[in-house]
């Protein structure tokens, strides 16, 4: 999932001819300056962070002339907001609201709904934590999609008058088009405006959409050593082919090669309940032995690491050696002792047999018989990498 | 019997001249599966596993009988593979591909429902019948390595999981009525509630095993089932992620979803929600056998030898 900022997100709704606020981006105080001189003087300044919420954090200004658009952006440029530096901000042409409504469109689990209300702003979940009927949830049938019937009576029932429900319904029906096409997990209009002349104006508007792709990194930040980790893992999942990989890391000091999902999920709960603690979490798709390597490197750069665990699932469809090997070649690459450095192998499945004579030229690796309990392994790393520890201790 | 399939089930493969499908389909062949014909659109004529390649499913449904179908189908023409199937009559499709859009998933999961068929998915490995069948690559080339016969119903979200509880299950004894792997993505055809169903039904299971996970509501929906209607057959619910809780999350975007989730789309609460409905938490995967002796449920396990 990708959250756009708002310039991207309310391009994709102009493009698709729907009534949008003019507003510019801007990098420097000087073009948010010259934007606010183009919309006419007035104008409303705000940090173009994907987050929400931002005008309870201050992110949003009302400036009258350029000089006061110039200073918003002084304030906000560099600033933090909700946890994400802001870069730019958005310069918007200022609207003069009659009525503010709520609206959005969601696709978590099936089917995809839509949330509509007359009392839209800043406190729609105060509004539904009081009165949810205040808010209106209907669900899509995505072979009909949303015609504007459906929205005329959807806005009806959200007690919308009569003379502004074909207008508004034209532009919620338009929306949920452009919410299907591009592949949009939420897209929340709030506040969908109605101006003194009645006209729709989306003046809030946010999105989501389905990204296969990992998020981009934005280079100008300064990244600590973990976050370069973790991007170097970001790196090689995306541009090499085979599967992808994904890498966080944590406090810990159990280095971890766990993958598939669910398996991962599971060992990383019972490894914190046995006492250890993972230094990282991972999760693989990848029988790429490049990839592997990388990612063994990069779990071993961390100088928390004390051990290393590597233990899948019972492999059904993939070459766990395309995994093993690999993995085995970063260890001894870095000069590891495996009779100092815990290792511990819990792998089956096609290629067993390979993995594990490669296992055995090194000694101290400790592979379990095939068809060892899972627990098996979770308690083997956590003693071993208990008294790797104590033994390091000592030797301080 | 079992549920969704037996060994009389007639098999089709969309994508079977790749070669995922093929290496799982000969698997599926030699551990019994009837599979009788597949499809690549431009490679009808051909032959692949001694199999018959039709143009389209329709193509094929003129020459064969066909119960269900598996599809093979890379990520961007997945979805319309599977409209196909269900447009040309297919009542059971399994798609195994990885990272289809939801959207497009939601128009295959409306068109299903409107047809009365049935779809697993996607991102699912497939279903095993020990002893009988399997759909999808799921227990590999020697799926009797992991998966005993036997009479506990197996639904996961993980494919992964699904092969460790069989592991779990079979070193305790117990054997495997249908083993089901729905997929791990937020939409699927399938949800955990609609096996859950189908193994309280079905005379041959005695107990049923839940993986669970953070990212969707199927858990939820499983607990309100159980709450609303009893539980019928012991039910063991392992939902992992626990972790998760552990760590700081990021910043919420927008307020749509916080409206309409029922509750917190965690772990914990997955567990609380599900063991206040009657389901037995499972906390280590270890745990399944001893559980299944506290639920009254012996250890029946007929591990057939097969040919």
């Amino acid at each position: 999932m990708r959250y756009l900022t708002e310039d991207i997100g309310k391009q994709i709704l102009r493009k698709t001819g729907l009534p949008v606020p003019n507003g510019f981006r801007a990098e420097t105080p000087q073009a948010a300056a010259d934007a606010a001189e183009q919309l006419g003087g007035q104008a409303v300044v705000k940090a173009l962070v994907p987050t929400g919420r931002r005008g309870k954090a201050n992110a949003v200004r009302l400036t009258d002339t350029p000089a006061e658009a110039r200073k918003a952006a002084e304030d906000l440029l560099d600033a933090t907001i909700n946890g994400h530096l802001c870069k730019a901000v958005y310069v918007e042409e200022r609207v003069d609201i009659a009525s503010e409504l709520y609206l959005s469109f969601i696709l978590e689990d099936y089917p995809p709904r839509i949330l509509a209300s007359t009392e839209g702003g800043v406190e729609i979940e105060t509004v539904h934590q009081n009165r949810p009927e205040a808010i209106i949830t209907a669900t899509i049938d995505p072979l009909k999609g949303l015609p504007v019937w459906d929205a005329i009576n959807i806005w009806e029932r959200a007690g919308l008058p009569s003379a502004q429900l074909p207008a508004v319904a034209k532009v919620t029906a338009a929306l949920q088009t452009v919410f299907e096409r591009n592949k949009g997990i939420m897209l929340e209009l709030n506040p969908l405006v109605i101006d003194s002349n009645g006209r729709v104006s989306l003046v809030g508007a946010m999105m989501a959409i389905e990204d296969d792709t990992m998020a981009e990194v934005n280079e100008d930040t300064p990244r600590t050593d973990r976050e370069m980790r973790e991007d170097r893992v970001r790196k090689v999942s995306r541009e090499l082919p085979g599967g992808m990989v994904r890498y966080t890391e944590l406090d810990g000091n159990i280095g971890m090669f766990v993958g598939g999902g669910g398996a991962g999920l599971h060992q990383h709960d019972l490894i914190l309940a046995a006492g250890g603690r993972p230094a990282n979490h991972t999760d693989a798709s990848t029988q790429n032995p490049d990839k592997v390597r990388e990612l063994i490197d990069v779990i071993l750069d961390n100088p928390q690491v004390k051990s290393l665990f590597i233990s899948w699932h019972y492999q059904q469809m993939a070459q766990i050696d395309k995994r093993v090997i690999p993995a085995l070649e970063a260890l001894t690459a870095r000069g590891i002792d495996a009779r100092e450095f815990p290792v511990v192998i819990r792998m089956f499945g096609q290629g067993e047999e390979a993995a594990r004579s490669a296992a055995a030229a090194i000694p101290g690796v400790h592979y379990l018989p095939h068809g060892a309990p899972m627990t098996d392994g979770i308690d083997l790393i956590v003693r071993l990498t208990a008294k790797a520890r104590s033994q390091t201790q000592m030797e301080v | 019997m079992a549920i969704m399939i037996d060994k009389s089930t007639r098999v089709l493969v969309q994508g079977l001249t790749g070669r995922q499908a093929q290496v799982d389909s000969a698997n599926c062949l030699s551990y019994g599966a009837q599979i009788v014909a597949g499809v690549t659109p431009g490679k009808g004529g051909q032959e692949v596993l001694g199999l018959p390649i039709y143009n389209s499913v329709r193509g094929a449904t003129l020459r064969h009988d066909i119960d269900a179908s598996v599809i093979y189908v890379p990520a961007a023409g997945a979805a319309s593979a599977a409209l196909e199937a269900l447009h040309a009559g297919v009542r059971l499709v399994l798609i195994t591909s990885e990272g289809i859009s939801r959207h497009e998933m939601a128009r295959v999961v409306a068109t299903a429902a409107s047809r009365g068929a049935s779809v697993v998915g996607p991102n699912t490995n497939g279903i095993i019948v020990p002893g009988q069948t399997k759909l999808g690559g799921i227990g590999g080339k020697d799926p009797a390595d992991i998966y005993a016969a036997g009479r506990i119903g197996i639904c996961s979200r993980s494919g992964g999981m699904s092969a460790e509880i069989g592991l779990s299950l079979k070193s305790g004894g117990y054997g495997v009525s249908t083993g089901i792997a729905m997929g791990g993505d937020r939409v699927t055809g399938g949800r955990m509630v609609d096996y859950v169903r189908l193994f309280e039904e079905d005379p041959q299971t005695d107990a049923i095993v839940i993986y669970g996970e953070p990212g969707s509501e199927n858990e939820m929906d499983l607990a309100r089932h159980l709450h609303e209607n009893g539980v019928r057959k012991p039910i063991l619910a392992l939902i992992a992620g626990l972790f998760q809780e552990n760590y700081p999350t990021g910043m919420s975007f927008g307020h749509a979803a916080a409206m309409i989730s029922s509750a917190e789309d965690s772990a914990s609460a997955k567990r609380r929600l599900l063991a206040q409905a009657g389901a037995i938490i499972v906390d280590s995967i270890s745990d399944l056998p001893h559980l299944l002796q506290q639920a009254g449920i012996s250890p029946t396990q007929n591990v057939e030898e097969l040919t």
